[in-house]
């Protein structure tokens, strides 16, 4: 069945693999991919450990439902201790490597030591390989997939790797799979390129083990109507992620040239319905209906002719916005060289635009630069630092290292230029008129972000009663909810709320498109109760899938916490409280955080989560969520595995 | 009457009125006397074609009302809610 798949300890430094059963206890309390993954952090490693050296651990872990009969069912987690901020590292990918992973007889991996050469992965038939890859050492991220495929002589494999970003330890390389699918955020392929891990492929044969088929096979019928047919999915079918760029940019609510201004403007080349001109074809990922990724040739300029896929929201933002450039064609080679050199967008266009600002003001020059102008909108330099930060070349080498490192570097107060949480750069929307995305990001567990725990539909204006519904679900809650997303009222309790919503999703392994993060008539709790009973056979209620949310988010918590964080690091840089946006619709022009407020939104974010005033989870929520194994060295949150 | 309710970044077009009464059998009869009142709304709530923007959902009486939203009928008391996917990712 689906829950006999086995957790493999890879030591590269050894060459031991050793395989261990996954009790039930453990997947009631975490139930896998995302949630499973921070446990076995927590565990495996000792506090302190150096993220880039051999005892930080390179997971990967694939979501309960993954492969299964349940639509969106693609979703991967990988994790460690992140070398781009020192906190939890953890990001999410689709595509079919996870599947193909369950499908050779594996949910996690948990890979430490550093091999002496350059190795990688092959799973299949339950066995692990450890094999050569030296001749793949120095390819890009779409060649060394291809590469393996054509060494095993198997065109179905699926692999996970890196570019050379990761071999390069940028700090913000990231994991890649298929054409654009990436494990974008928190760093973790430098950690696989300190490990001299180039890749992890796999090839199943073995049946999941459907517990119940016909019954699972009639109700994702239900799943996949009740998404296809919400008007959000239409949208993104047709635009992909694009058309929330271009909303959420007519609003004013995109940051630009750094964080100066708050909306792109004569951004009519990049707007969602000009990508759209250029998409040969949408693309989707295993067992999803809505296909929201776009297929593109490039067509002018160098890179004419070259073959991506994308460009998500992210991708106009970092490389449009941020950095002041208007050319659709620069957003797409950008996109396109992120994906070749396995580098997070996000990431990449915050480090340059933050560089630009650094030489508007003097603080950078051309002799640091080595002669390259950092202009805004100069659309030749843009596409050359992507360049020069994969390869570490010149100002590329300072770049490709953490924001707070950078800064540290460069030195001359550059730091308060820098637009980040807990060091890891925003993306690129401007949260300053909407308290409950700038909290969203001022908390989340792994640094600036919407993924973790973003209210997006806080922006929708929903009718009141349906906001309730939505976050009265499975618990109950009579607070304080408005639909007006100046507010900040109840916004801590939707932050709360979506950060369980979205770790719940990443430990089941379903993309958040087919989740409330798009849209109010998308699956919850109940048809997640429905999907894992049919498909698993494992009978939880909603209420415990959501505490295994909860408990994986708190895990993250006190991940953080023994690594250093403290209620100082939940906060936003200065310029949230102290510079007005200056554009954008009346109703978003002129607002900015305030500090009072925002202070009160975060105790009261704290009281929801049963944590002290500090931001420490309380005795009793521990007791609650059975993490109370916890010993006084902080080391040990259970002794499951 | 039937109420409508703005969203937020459509009220610079609708004078900051935060909701507004009209009468109307169908939802699309009372957005066609919304836009009527205020004109810069026509292009945020209507495509070219005629049909429900695809960056606006409707909600009749709190539920969503897509698909074939403008046919839909009402009747006094009913509230609709125009709704932006501005989701803010």
């Amino acid at each position: 069945m689906s829950l006999s798949r086995k957790i493999a300890f890879v030591d590269l430094t050894t060459g031991k693999i050793e395989t261990k059963p996954i009790s039930k206890e453990l997947r009631r309390k975490f139930l896998g991919g995302r949630g499973l993954d921070m446990y076995l952090l927590y565990k495996h490693t000792k506090p302190g450990v150096d993220p880039l050296g051999p005892d930080n651990v390179a997971l990967i872990s694939a979501g309960l439902l993954v492969g299964t009969l349940a639509s969106a069912s693609s979703r991967t987690h990988v994790g460690g201790k992140s070398p781009l901020t020192g906190y939890v590292g953890s990001a999410n990918v689709g595509g079919f490597f996870g599947p193909e992973m369950r499908l050779a007889g594996f949910d996690h991996l948990v890979i430490r030591g550093k091999a002496e050469k350059p190795v990688y992965l092959y799973l299949h038939d339950d066995e692990i390989e450890i094999r050569d890859a030296e001749h793949l050492w120095g390819t890009d991220t779409r060649d060394v997939q291809d590469l393996i495929r054509q060494e095993l002589a198997d065109d179905d494999i699926q692999s996970l790797c890196i570019g050379q970003a990761g071999e390069n330890l940028v700090k913000y390389a990231c994991i890649r799979t298929s054409i654009k699918n990436a494990a974008g955020r928190t760093g973790i392929g430098a950690i696989w390129g300190s490990k001299n891990l180039k890749a992890v492929a796999a090839k199943g044969m073995r049946d999941i083990g459907i517990a119940q088929p016909k019954e699972a096979l009639a109700y994702n019928k239900e799943i996949i109507n009740q998404v296809t047919s919400a008007k959000v999915s239409k949208t993104m079918q047709k635009l992909g992620t694009p058309f929330i760029w271009g909303v959420t940019n007519s609003t004013g609510l995109v940051r630009t040239r750094n964080f100066q201004l708050n909306q792109l403007v004569n951004a009519d080349d990049i707007e969602p319905e000009s990508i759209e001109e250029d998409l040969v074809g949408t693309a989707g990922c295993f067992a999803c209906q809505v296909h929201c990724r776009g297929k593109y040739f490039i067509k002018e300029g160098p890179y004419k002719g070259t073959y991506d896929e994308g460009p998500e929201y992210t991708s106009q933002g970092a490389f449009g916005a941020e950095v002041g450039c208007t050319s659709k064609n620069t957003v797409l080679v950008c996109n396109h060289l992120v994906n070749y050199y396995g580098m997070d967008n996000l990431e990449t266009g915050s480090m340059i635009s933050w560089a630009m600002e650094l030489f508007e003001k003097g603080i950078l020059t051309l002799e640091d630069t080595g002669g390259l102008d950092l202009t805004w909108g100069n659309d030749e330099t843009v596409i050359e630092l992507v360049h020069k930060i994969a390869k570490r070349e010149g100002i590329g080498d300072i770049l490709a290292d953490s924001p707070l490192e950078a800064a540290a570097r460069i030195g001359k107060d550059s730091e308060r230029y820098l637009v980040h949480v807990k060091g890891m750069s925003n993306l690129h929307s401007d949260e300053r008129p909407t308290p409950a995305l700038a909290l969203n990001i001022a908390v989340s567990s792994r640094g600036s972000d919407h993924l973790r725990g973003r209210p997006a539909i806080d922006l929708y204006h929903l009718p009141e009663k349906v906001l309730r519904q939505i976050y009265s679900n499975p618990i109950p809650y009579d607070g304080p909810l408005t639909s007006d997303y100046r507010d900040y009222e109840g916004k801590p309790w939707q932050v709360m709320w979506q950060e369980h919503l979205y770790s719940t999703v990443d430990c089941l392994g379903i993309c958040k498109y087919h989740t409330v993060f798009l849209g109010p008539n998308m699956p919850a709790y109940e048809e997640w109760a429905n999907l894992i009973r049919l498909n698993t056979g494992l009978e939880l209620t909603p209420e415990e899938i959501y505490r295994a949310g909860e408990r994986g988010y708190t895990l993250e918590r006190l991940f953080n916490i023994r690594e250093g964080m403290t209620r100082e690091d939940d906060k936003l840089v200065d310029r949230y409280h102290d510079e007005p946006t200056p554009l954008g619709l009346p109703v978003v022009r002129g607002r900015f955080i305030d500090r009072d407020k925002f202070k009160i939104m975060v105790d009261e974010y704290y009281a929801h989560h049963e944590w002290d005033e500090n931001g420490v989870p309380t005795r009793e929520k521990l007791e609650a969520l059975s993490l109370n194994t916890l010993d006084k060295s902080g080391s040990e949150p259970s002794n499951l595995v | 009457m039937i109420t409508i309710h703005i969203p937020l970044i459509l009220r610079h077009l609708s004078d900051d009125a935060e909701t507004f009464q009209v009468e109307g059998s169908t939802v699309g009869q009372c957005l066609e006397e919304l836009v009527k009142a205020f004109p810069g709304m026509q292009a945020s709530i209507f495509s070219k074609k005629g049909e429900i923007h695809h960056l606006i959902e409707i909600f009749l009486n709190s539920k969503t009302a897509h698909p074939d939203e403008l046919r839909r009928p009402t009747v006094d008391g009913d509230e609709i809610h125009v709704v932006t996917l501005l989701s803010g990712g």
